[in-house]
């Protein structure tokens, strides 16, 4: 059973970590581990949000956590699972894995196939700052496309990143799961809502959290959560549950933003309001946002039903 | 007791009397017998154990790691190739102090890809701060595991351990093995019970980094842990004589070198053959001696040392090969007998890479060798087939 | 040789600094070389730079223990970490701040030279980038560089406009510090081996941390701004402590006598007009800031929904 907690008051990521001022994926952990309570077993990938909180001797985690490398977390948080079940020990928390992007659609790819295959007990949370952020802000392949990083710089021969955003939540539900959904750090009473569905199923939960980097997409520290709001206002970033196989509740957008709204605040789209062609490239960015409305809608604005597990 | 078995079948049913709590584990020939016999015996009831189908070896040690972690007992099997992706996993494994117990059913490295054995894989991962024990039959590798645990689980140390045992030379081969007692075994192996575990009770972080500060102080004491397990091999086997009445010696094992003249180092399942050759040119009048060694890492530099106090001349039989250099269980000893007293002269041998069998004749060239006193420089292989090379010169 | 140790925080471009100035020794015909401490210091936490200015083809490459020059871009540094540590007899130490030389905290022997190397940024540069302020001062301040070999490292690294301002904050700094008259130093600094170790406490086997002990750092050190909160009017909806990444708010809940008083309190302000009924009812509530933690993002301020937070200038 969850522990009772003051849900408003609770910081299980102690402060002092030192993540950036106006960190969204560090905010992302302060409401995912709000939403979890203490009764939990975190295994976290090599990325920024390990490496601010666990330099030796001073950890920021207050509850139960391991960080073994980069692209094994899904792996190490089965072993974690499957300990507490020989042990007998399944009842005293969920296990809960939180990992980048880049630990998650790149190089955490095979280990997340087969944890999800598996069917193991975890929850498994990807923070998504749409890079590798720790080492310096180069592409992942959740960069969206025209976003100028280290290793997709803009140029007289490159608009950015060349790719549009891998469709990991789709590969999640691929694997059958019961549950997967996206949110944001933008909308917190979402975030806690769905953290909750995730581990409240008996097998494995896929979640992917927008969560921006101020310094890596080149904004001020205050606006991360009002970015994060202008990637669903626009529709470049969707939120939905994909329950048991079915899309349901997409967040509706009643009032699409152009998307220059979203690219213009950022550093990282900079180049796009002044090259050359830069235009045609906001618009392209535009067709996606308005293909991911199109695509994500449910006829009928179903609820869930009861997740299978 | 004891039985006509398999190796690996014998690996599973020691596997099973030490009651791991979970095991995870990838196919790889030649491990696999023994992870399907483990299979089954979780199939059947007969083990009562978590059994992950991991997707590959790197999983494999990632989820030993979770597991250990949090406190459960924990086994894994691999060689070769599967040993070789597990790298940085070993390395973190053994940093984390976590007591895995893994067996290598060692194997020649691609490419050329070879599924034979020699002992190029697990020499590889020397460094990653893992014990290597290497065996030489099947009930010493059936006794070893029950070992391992004791010796990996001390809390003096913390270590994680391969037991090393030649790929189809032990593991496909059916020989009698001694059986494990299991209440005898439930006597000397306690259930494992760390001190430190992942536990919501007590939220302890594992795994955190280091910096300039600290880290040479967290590698120094996992370089004493692995000084001190030299310690505690010779204790535990020891203990385990006591309780079953057999016992494979410590670091190493010396065979007829009491007035020896001319002493050969081998590791593995091939030291029964060099036994036999020694037996034979004993006869001839030969003054010959083998040296088993058994824990490559800790390295037994202080054994080796005595155990060559008064010989001739040493030779090293390496079925491996550091290319460019020589074979590493060569290096290690010529480094070792650095400054001794009365230093004998040194032979390197490389021989019986990606499963090229090693007969008593292969022995005998190699005694030749030492007796004609004949130079070497780094490593000689033997029984190369020089008819069939060809060379770019430069 | 001259050996140069910067302090300043992540995000405050120390390293950039070294790297300018090396590039301007170069400029003037020297060997010279920069170099970070490699860390993972993100924006604020502490950071330190090195740089070597010789006549002669510079080998040495370990960090630098007895500098002759410190340079501290952020005076909060000071009681966090033993910046003058190691310097020379003859060494001189500047320090961005406002303050006197006397004032900022130092011991007395030292040769301080202050300039408020923030206030000339704000004023030319437009943002309280430091660093290239500092460089004109230490060219002022120590004859090792020609200025204009510090302003072509700067147009060098960023050209056009930016370049400019840049480099008339150097020279503005430059100007304020060859008019200072200079005061040396008595006695050399204890040097400390290497990078300072922060504990001695014994450690674990496998580095096993102990949960929460991030809390002995103060990340509050790092902030430039900081939150003023308007308690009258804040409508206790929660949403500033649901934004903060960094736990530094706090909710707390006042009762008995302290409570009562306090709900009195609003009732006459809301009376008078002064506060909402809203904020009034809840006014035992309250959302209070940590100084100690809060490193002054200002997503709180940004997300308050009535603009009951303002972001103010951290006085250091
Ligand atoms: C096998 C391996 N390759 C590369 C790295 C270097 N590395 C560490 S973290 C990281 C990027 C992490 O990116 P992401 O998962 O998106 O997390 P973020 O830092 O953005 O929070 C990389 C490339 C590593 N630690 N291990
Ligand atoms: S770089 Fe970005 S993700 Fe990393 S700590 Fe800073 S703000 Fe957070
Ligand atoms: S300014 Fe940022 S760190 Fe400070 S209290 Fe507000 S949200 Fe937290
Ligand atoms: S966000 Fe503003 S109104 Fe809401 S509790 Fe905080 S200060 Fe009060
Ligand atoms: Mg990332």
């Amino acid at each position: 059973m969850q522990a009772k907690y003051d849900e408003q008051s609770i910081d299980l990521l102690a402060s002092g970590h030192k993540a950036c001022a106006g960190c969204g994926p560090a905010l992302t952990i302060q409401a995912i581990l709000r939403a979890t309570g203490a009764n939990v077993f975190v295994a976290n990938a090599t990325g920024c949000m390990e490496i601010i909180s666990s330099q030796y001797p001073q950890s920021a985690w207050k509850v139960p956590w391991i960080h073994s490398l980069f692209e094994n977390t899904a792996a190490v948080a089965s072993g974690i699972e499957v300990a507490l079940k020989a042990l007998g020990r399944s009842e005293e928390g969920k296990v809960v894995v939180i990992a980048g992007d880049g630990g998650t659609v790149d190089i955490g790819m095979q280990a997340i196939s087969g944890m999800l295959e598996r069917g193991h007990n975890v929850c498994y949370i990807c923070y998504d700052n749409e890079a590798y952020m720790n080492t310096g802000n180069q592409r992942s392949g959740s960069t969206p496309l025209d976003a100028s990083t280290t290793t997709s710089p803009f140029g007289k021969r490159s608009f950015g990143n060349d790719r549009p955003k891998k469709n990991m939540p789709a590969i999640a539900a691929a694997h059958g799961i019961s549950y997967v959904a996206t949110s944001s750090v933008g909308y917190p009473r979402d975030l806690t809502k769905k953290v909750q569905k995730g581990i409240s199923v008996s097998s494995p939960a896929y979640l992917q959290i927008h969560a921006p980097c101020n310094i890596g997409w080149g904004f001020d520290s205050a606006k991360t959560i009002e970015i994060a709001r202008l990637a669903v206002e626009t529709g470049l970033w969707m939120m939905y549950e994909i329950v048991n196989g079915e899309l349901v509740n997409v967040m509706k957008v009643r009032n699409q933003q152009p998307v220059e709204e979203y690219l213009k605040l950022q550093k990282r789209f900079a180049h796009l309001f002044k090259m050359p062609g830069g235009d045609a490239q906001i618009k392209l960015i535009q067709e996606l946002a308005n293909n991911n409305l199109k695509k994500y809608t449910v006829e009928t604005q179903k609820e869930a039903g009861e997740i299978q597990t | 007791m004891i039985d006509i078995m398999e190796g690996s079948h014998a690996i599973a049913l020691a596997v099973k009397a030490a009651r791991p709590n979970v095991v995870a584990a990838y196919p790889i020939t030649p491990q696999t017998h023994i992870v399907e016999d483990i299979s089954q015996l979780i199939a059947d009831g007969d083990l009562e154990a978590e059994y992950v189908k991991v997707e590959s070896e790197h999983s494999a040690m990632s989820v030993c790691i979770g597991a250990s972690a949090t406190g459960a007992r924990t086994y894994t099997a691999t060689t070769s190739q599967g040993l070789a992706l597990m790298h940085e996993v070993l390395f973190n494994a053994a940093g984390m102090r976590l007591p895995i117990v893994m067996t290598v059913a060692n194997r020649a490295l691609s490419a050329p890809l070879n599924i034979w054995n020699d002992h190029q894989d697990s020499i590889s991962e020397r460094d990653s701060g893992w014990i290597q024990i290497y065996v030489e039959d099947n009930t010493e590798a059936s006794d070893l595991t029950i070992q391992a645990y004791k010796i990996a689980e001390d809390r003096r140390i913390q270590v994680p351990i391969m037991v090393c045992m030649d790929g189809y030379t032990l593991t496909h081969t059916y020989e009698p093995v001694e059986l494990l007692d299991q209440d005898l075994v439930d006597d000397f192996l306690p259930p494992y019970a760390p001190t430190d575990y992942l536990s919501v009770d007590d939220p302890k972080t594992f795994g955190m980094f280091a910096d300039p500060n600290y880290y040479t102080e967290f590698r120094y004491q996992n370089h004493r842990a692995l000084e001190a397990a030299k310690t505690v091999i010779a204790e535990v086997s020891r203990e385990f004589g006591e309780v079953f009445g057999r016992d494979h010696g410590g670091l190493i094992e010396e065979y007829r070198c009491d007035g020896a003249e001319y002493v050969l180092i081998a590791m593995g399942s091939v030291v029964g053959t060099l036994k036999d050759t020694v037996d034979d040119l004993r006869e001839a009048g030969i003054r010959a001696g083998a040296i088993k060694l058994r824990s490559y890492r800790p390295f037994p530099v202080e054994d080796i040392r005595s155990a060559l106090a008064d010989v001739q001349a040493v030779g090293i039989l390496d079925k491996n090969i550091s290319l460019g250099y020589e074979g590493a269980l060569s290096a290690d000893v010529k480094s070792t007998l650095y400054r001794t007293n009365n230093t004998p002269e040194v032979f390197s041998f490389v021989a019986g890479l990606g499963g090229r069998d090693i007969p008593k004749g292969t022995f005998v060239k190699m005694f030749d060798w030492m007796r004609e006193d004949k130079k070497i420089s780094t490593s000689e292989f033997i029984d190369l087939r020089t008819e069939i090379l060809e060379f770019q010169e430069v | 040789m001259k050996e140069v140790r910067i302090h300043g925080r992540g995000g405050q471009g120390s390293v950039t600094a070294a790297e300018l100035l090396a590039v301007a020794a170069f400029e003037d015909g020297k060997f010279s070389q920069a170099f970070p401490f490699f860390g993972v210091e993100r924006r604020g936490a502490p950071v330190t730079a090195f740089a070597r200015l010789s006549d002669k083809k510079i080998r040495l490459r370990s960090q630098i223990y007895e500098p002759d020059y410190v340079i501290v871009q952020d005076a909060t540094l000071i009681s966090a970490v033993d910046v003058t540590a190691g310097l020379k007899p003859d060494g001189i130490v500047i320090v961005n701040s406002e303050k006197s030389a006397e004032d900022v905290g130092l011991d007395a022997g030292i040769d301080v030279r202050t300039i408020d190397a923030t206030g000339i940024a704000l004023d030319i540069i437009g943002r309280p980038i430091v660093n290239t302020t500092l460089l004109g001062a230490f060219a002022g301040a120590t004859g090792e560089i020609g200025i204009d070999s510090i302003k072509q490292s700067i147009l060098a690294r960023f050209p056009g406009k930016i370049g400019e301002v840049n480099v008339q904050a150097a020279e503005k700094a430059y100007k304020l510090m060859t008019s200072a008259k200079r005061k040396p130093s008595k006695k050399s600094r204890p040097r400390k081996n290497g990078t300072a170790y922060e504990s001695h406490e014994k450690i674990p086997i496998g580095a096993i941390g102990k949960p929460g002990t991030s809390e002995v750092t103060r990340t509050g050190d790092w902030r430039v701004f900081y939150p003023e909160f308007d308690m009258d009017q804040c409508s206790r909806c929660g949403k500033c402590l649901e934004s903060c990444p960094d736990a530094a708010i706090h909710k707390r809940e006042l009762t008995g006598r302290e409570a009562t008083e306090a709900l009195k309190r609003a009732e006459e302000l809301e009376k008078a007009g002064k506060i909402k009924k809203a904020a009034a009812k809840k006014a035992h509530i309250l959302y209070e800031l940590d100084p100690m933690y809060c490193k002054g993002c200002g997503i709180c301020a940004n997300e308050c929904p009535i603009q009951g937070i303002k972001m103010k200038l951290e006085e250091k």
